[in-house]
């Protein structure tokens, strides 16, 4: 039943909203859902491009003395593959999911800041772009993704390859810094009114955990990438001992950021779990705010426990125990999250499709990486087995299980939203299986690599000590899982045309993006939703009202680019925000940022100076128009 | 419950499968009482981990062979206070008890794998690692020798780990765990084999292009045995064979040292070479054929490494190779 | 427009989005300084003669008068910042004029002691050097960079009017303000600590 107002309020909206398509727009677009579809499509790519990496590196490792690799050649993909994965796949992917969703999920327009998260995503782009034309130069990053001093200063290697890994981590850190403030600053500001505290859905409780992981860990790591540059452009001296420094003090800032930085992949993905879980349960998750809870105390706890990476380095047994002791009750919030998702499903109705497949996947192998972690716990066995093959079967379970099953998961399950499409899930069905069974063939036998003696980051090995059968089984698995990502692949490129119609809301499910069409419109939500409970999507007379209001014009907010700021405990309202809408300056600002890392690789100083100049402009110019006029 | 049995039964025949597949860098073959620790270690959070991973695989098959709902039908709305209970108890309670039993038993293994002082052993060593091999000294019997060290059987060996480029890391599985050699630290570890016999070490953190090819034997005698082959690590080196002027000649002395010969530190102590079992750091045997094959190109072998391949006649190759097989 | 709400309105209005990202930068970039501080503090306590020999104990007086000055520009900060929000464009303004000039009165003396230093001792001699250079440079460019954004915002208002961007604008930079401010507290406790 629609009004003439309402009729009326969908038009002005439509027309405030709209971005004409052509490249203009796609130059300058500052739309949530286009970035986040950018992000998703632009991080699956680096992921087959880090998937192609393992599998050369597999090819090599098949059998003994294969010889099909060099060791040059080797160092330089298992350094890309690991620094692909973690820096340029993972987090964005789980970004692009974020970008798309948490608007909707929380009943608001857009982002925060819409033009910062547009550079967000021209920043990545360009920095990850930056990172691969190393291999152009035959200079990618070569001393693997964690580059540990003295090996990675300029005595011992002299290229420009850990200048392009200090410098790219550098630019896609501004990134992910401008994103992570941009998340928070939603997520507590712009809910729809009635989203208290409580009622945050899971995955925005995540995205917030690593949004905040992010701002207190980063910086550790761009110290550590500026005191290397510094060190190897300009002979300062920080790592080495020959000048006062000391090469732990690398291994020390690394870990502060890097521990951290595996929960910063983990807790989104967790929020995905967190998700699907209910709706494929057809019930409310069991104790929704323990798990908002454990997520949070994870992301706190990830800052207390870096020393755990270096065990083995010497350090006083007194300490070690400290963390050993860290180490392990960063266990129980992961604990308390497996037990509540387990809860639901057994207290719910579970219903088997391929979204949740790859959740059930996710519970079993996360667990198992789990179990290894605590064993790592244990002082004297991680002395004995860190740096051999079973720590990369165990970081694998815990990344590959922990994060890449979730996010498979995520594709299945919001490919209908953001399409309008359904996945064929016959074939989803046999890509899960192939990646299930593939997945384990690759990463179990790792384990006992490991406990055989093989050490990690080997281009190669010698026959005779075991490590030949479970080598090859390796890399017969490591296949059998890119077939199963290749099927995960053609059935979304097939079904993006050919899939059935999704409607609103295939799955029945309960948060708020799924109260809105497939895709869902410029504007979102035509009138504001207001929320009473923690599944929103469920609660069918409010929706009934939003309808109603929109009827009455009623927070509809249509006088502009507008959405309803509330306050950060109850979500009351507080003001209307008026955004940005298409601007040119966060490419140019990302350009800009480009002209001076290049510059700053090639040594022309003069260049990165202007650069800086120019970066100075892209700002005043960014301000120049402001929001009204 | 057949599942249980299986699984049981899976995790008996890897026992057995990894405790007698190989000798040398097994860490489930300990032959000190460090490393049996370890192992010990293992084998019970391995016990533990398996159980809870079977708990939550016989949920998650629960959940599946669960009776179904509906996408188009909302099971429950409510919160479920017996559910928050279990959860809390599972995920957080038994953890935690579990947990700290656990931590506890670490703590009690630490000492017997923590890095030595000096009173915790007879005898020292100390092991410097370069760029791809182990530079090695025994301060008290006078002796320096390269990528195979020989420690008496039952009698504990500090090993001192140091470095002379980048990190290294100093790992014989079977003997103990690994150390770290870092720049300008002094880090140690304890080899007390409990049986004669040959164990391979590794290097363990990356170290540039041939870190693969980076290994080492601790070879563990009776002390009748080890005592002769010190006496044999002390005998002066001949300079006088024909193969001596070719090694000066060549040019071999600018790396590598023989003693009375040369003085080289950027390739591995060469004065008593013939005797070793391995060579490039225990990438290839210790035969002519190899030896020969190695002088001529090592590049081939070790692609990276810091060798170059200095031109050698055929002849001065003969005499080189017979005078460095000589010296054992 | 909305008018009628069925719904809680809170009384008084929130903060301005970029505050919040504002206090968000503030705060990595808190730990950025932390970090470097920090790495200052590990260097220190693992080496025995600080400064290494042969360096000069770092100059007390200069530095400490500098960073005075500088957090004395808390004050036109703040003033510019509580007017703006008054609608007061002329004493915003000189808040912001006045915030500049004690700010560039240290980075320019600031610079002059690090040349100085330079000339004596070199970023290349020793770790202590290049933390010495790296700490006090960091601050020093956010400084500068902070004198940059408030000229802009100087220029606007002069020229233009008084609104709600420049407003936010104006209330989040002297945020940034207080935030360079407190640091340099830290920043100057670190590097004349050898000589304390």
């Amino acid at each position: 039943m629609s009004t003439a107002v309402g009729r009326e309020e969908l038009h002005r909206l439509e027309s405030i909203w709209a971005e004409k398509p052509g490249l203009r727009t796609f130059l300058t677009t500052v739309d949530h859902k286009k970035i986040g579809t950018r992000y998703l499509v632009t991080s699956f790519a680096f992921f087959v491009a880090a998937g192609l990496e393992a599998l050369s590196m597999r090819t090599q490792l098949a059998v003994p003395d294969a010889g099909a690799i060099g060791p040059k050649a080797y160092d330089e993909l298992f350094s890309m593959h690991g620094t692909t994965m973690i820096f340029l796949f993972v987090t964005p992917m789980l970004n692009g999911f974020g970008n798309y969703m948490v608007p909707l999920q929380i009943g608001a327009r857009d982002m925060a800041f819409p033009r910062m998260n547009a550079l967000s995503y021209w920043i990545y782009l360009a920095s990850g772009i930056f990172l691969y034309s190393s291999f152009l130069l035959g200079s990618a990053p070569n001393d693997g993704w964690f580059n540990y001093t003295p090996l990675a200063e300029k005595a011992f290697t002299p290229g420009l390859n850990i200048d392009f890994y200090n410098l790219g981590l550098l630019f896609l850190t501004v990134s992910s810094t401008v994103g992570a403030t941009n998340f928070l600053v939603t997520i507590f500001k712009l809910r729809a009114p009635g989203m208290s505290l409580n009622r945050i859905p899971l995955f925005c409780w995540a995205m917030a955990a690593q949004s905040f992981s992010l701002i207190f860990a980063l910086p550790a790591l761009s110290v550590a990438n500026i005191f290397l540059e510094l060190e190897r452009r300009f002979d300062f001296h920080f790592f080495d001992r020959a000048h006062g420094g000391d090469a732990l003090l690398w291994q020390h800032l690394f870990w502060i950021f890097g521990h951290p930085d595996v929960y910063i992949i983990f807790l989104p993905a967790v929020g995905i779990v967190s998700t699907v879980v209910p709706v494929f349960a057809r019930r409310s998750m069991i104790a929704h705010d323990w798990l908002a809870l454990a997520t949070m105390a994870t992301a706190f706890i990830g800052f207390g426990v870096w020393v755990h990476h270096m065990f083995a380095t010497g350090l006083s047994n007194v300490t070690y125990a400290f963390y050993s002791a860290a180490s392990m009750v960063i266990v129980i919030p992961s604990g308390v999250q497996i037990f509540g998702w387990l809860a639901t499903v057994l207290k719910g109705r579970p219903v088997i499709r391929s979204p949740f497949l790859y959740i059930l996947g996710f519970i079993v192998t996360f667990v198992i990486g789990g179990v290894t972690g605590v064993m790592f716990a244990a002082i004297p066995f991680d002395q004995q087995i860190t740096d051999s093959y079973f720590v990369v079967a165990h970081f694998h379970y815990v990344l590959f299980g922990g994060a890449v099953f979730p996010i498979f998961a995520g594709i299945h399950y919001w490919f209908p939203k953001i399409t309008g499409r359904m996945l064929d899930e016959r074939l989803a069905t046999w890509s899960f299986w192939l990646f299930f069974v593939g997945f384990n063939l690759t990463f179990f036998p790792m384990h006992i690599l490991g406990l055989l003696g093989e050490p990690r980051r080997v281009y190669t090995y010698h026959p005779g000590f075991g490590w030949g059968l479970w080598n090859l089984l390796s890399t017969i698995g490591s296949f059998t899982l890119a077939v199963g990502i290749l099927g995960t692949v053609v059935n979304v490129i097939w079904s993006r045309s050919s899939g059935a119609a999704a409607g609103d809301d295939p799955w029945g499910a309960n948060t708020l993006e799924w109260a809105t069409s497939s895709p869902p419109p410029e504007y979102n939500f035509p009138s504001i939703p207001v929320v009473h409970s923690v599944d929103p999507n469920w609660d069918v007379d409010d929706r009934r009202d939003d309808a109603r209001r929109l009827e009455h014009a009623e927070l509809t907010l249509s006088g502009g680019h507008e959405t309803i700021g509330t306050d950060w405990l109850d979500a009351d309202i507080e003001e209307i925000h008026e955004g940005p809408s298409e601007s040119p300056w966060p490419l140019l600002l990302a350009l800009t940022l480009s002209w001076f890392f290049v510059a700053f690789l090639a040594g022309h100083w003069v260049l990165a100076g202007i650069g800086v100049g120019l970066i100075a402009v892209a700002v005043g110019g960014w301000h120049l128009k402001e929001p009204g006029e | 419950m057949r599942r249980v049995a299986v699984a049981g039964g899976l995790a008996g025949v890897c026992m057995l499968v990894l405790s007698g597949c190989s000798d040398d860098q097994n860490t489930l073959a300990p032959h000190s009482s460090a490393a049996r620790s370890i192992t010990t270690l293992w084998w019970v959070m391995f016990i533990g981990s398996t159980i809870v991973v079977m708990v939550v695989t016989l949920l998650v098959v629960l959940a599946v062979l669960k009776r179904r709902g509906r996408l188009d039908r909302v099971e429950s709305r409510g919160e479920s206070p017996g559910a928050r209970n279990v959860v809390l108890i599972s995920g957080a309670l038994v953890p935690a008890v579990v947990l700290t039993a656990l931590f506890i038993y670490v703590l009690t293994t630490v000492p017997a794998t923590a890095e030595p002082k000096p009173k915790d052993a007879k005898m020292e060593i100390d092991v410097t690692g370069k760029q791809w091999f182990w530079a090695v000294r025994y301060p008290a019997q006078r002796i320096k020798t390269a990528n195979e060290i020989h420690i008496p059987v039952g009698v504990p060996v500090r090993i001192r780990a140091h470095t002379d480029d980048v990190i290294h890391s100093f790992w014989v599985p079977e003997l103990n765990r690994k150390i770290d050699m870092i720049p300008g630290y002094d880090n140690s570890v304890l080899l007390e084999a409990d049986r004669a016999g040959v164990y391979r070490g590794q290097c363990a953190e990356f170290c540039g292009l041939q870190h693969a090819n980076m290994a080492f034997y601790v070879v563990a005698q009776p002390r009748a045995a080890f005592n002769r082959w010190v006496a044999r690590e002390q005998r002066p080196a001949d300079t006088t064979a024909a193969g001596a002027k070719v090694f000066t000649q060549v040019g071999c002395g600018g790396c590598h040292t023989i003693s009375g010969l040369s003085n080289g530190t950027i390739g591995p102590d060469l004065t008593h070479v013939g005797g070793r079992m391995t060579l490039a750091a225990g990438t290839i045997p210790n035969a002519k054929g190899w030896l020969g094959g190695w002088i001529l190109d090592p590049q081939h072998i070790k692609p990276g490494n810091k060798m170059p391949a200095l031109p050698v006649s055929g002849s001065q190759l003969q005499q080189l190779l017979s005078y460095l097989e000589s010296l054992k | 427009m909305s008018e009628q709400l069925a719904v809680p309105v809170a009384l008084q209005r929130g903060r301005p989005l970029g505050y919040w990202g504002m206090l968000m930068l503030i705060a990595t970039e808190a730990v950025l300084f932390g970090a470097i501080i920090a790495s200052y503090f590990y260097i220190r306590f693992r080496t025995p003669h600080w400064p290494p020999p042969g360096v000069p104990e770092p100059k007390v007086l200069h530095p400490l008068l500098l960073t005075v000055v500088l957090i004395v520009s808390s004050l036109p900060a703040g003033i510019a910042s509580w007017a703006a929000r008054r609608q007061l464009p002329g004493r915003a303004a000189w808040g912001l004029f006045g915030t500049i000039a004690l700010a560039a009165i240290y980075a320019a003396g600031t610079l002059v002691v690090m040349v100085h230093a330079w000339h004596k001792v070199g970023a290349q001699h020793d770790a202590y050097d290049s933390l010495f250079f790296t700490l006090q440079g960091a601050h020093v460019a956010h400084v500068a960079a902070g004198i940059l954004i408030n000229l802009y915002l100087l220029v606007k208002i002069s020229r233009g009017r008084l609104t709600q961007y420049r407003i936010n604008g104006i209330w989040a930079m002297s945020l940034y303000w207080h935030f360079v401010n407190v640091l340099a507290v830290f920043v100057l406790l670190t590097t004349i600590s050898p000589s304390l």
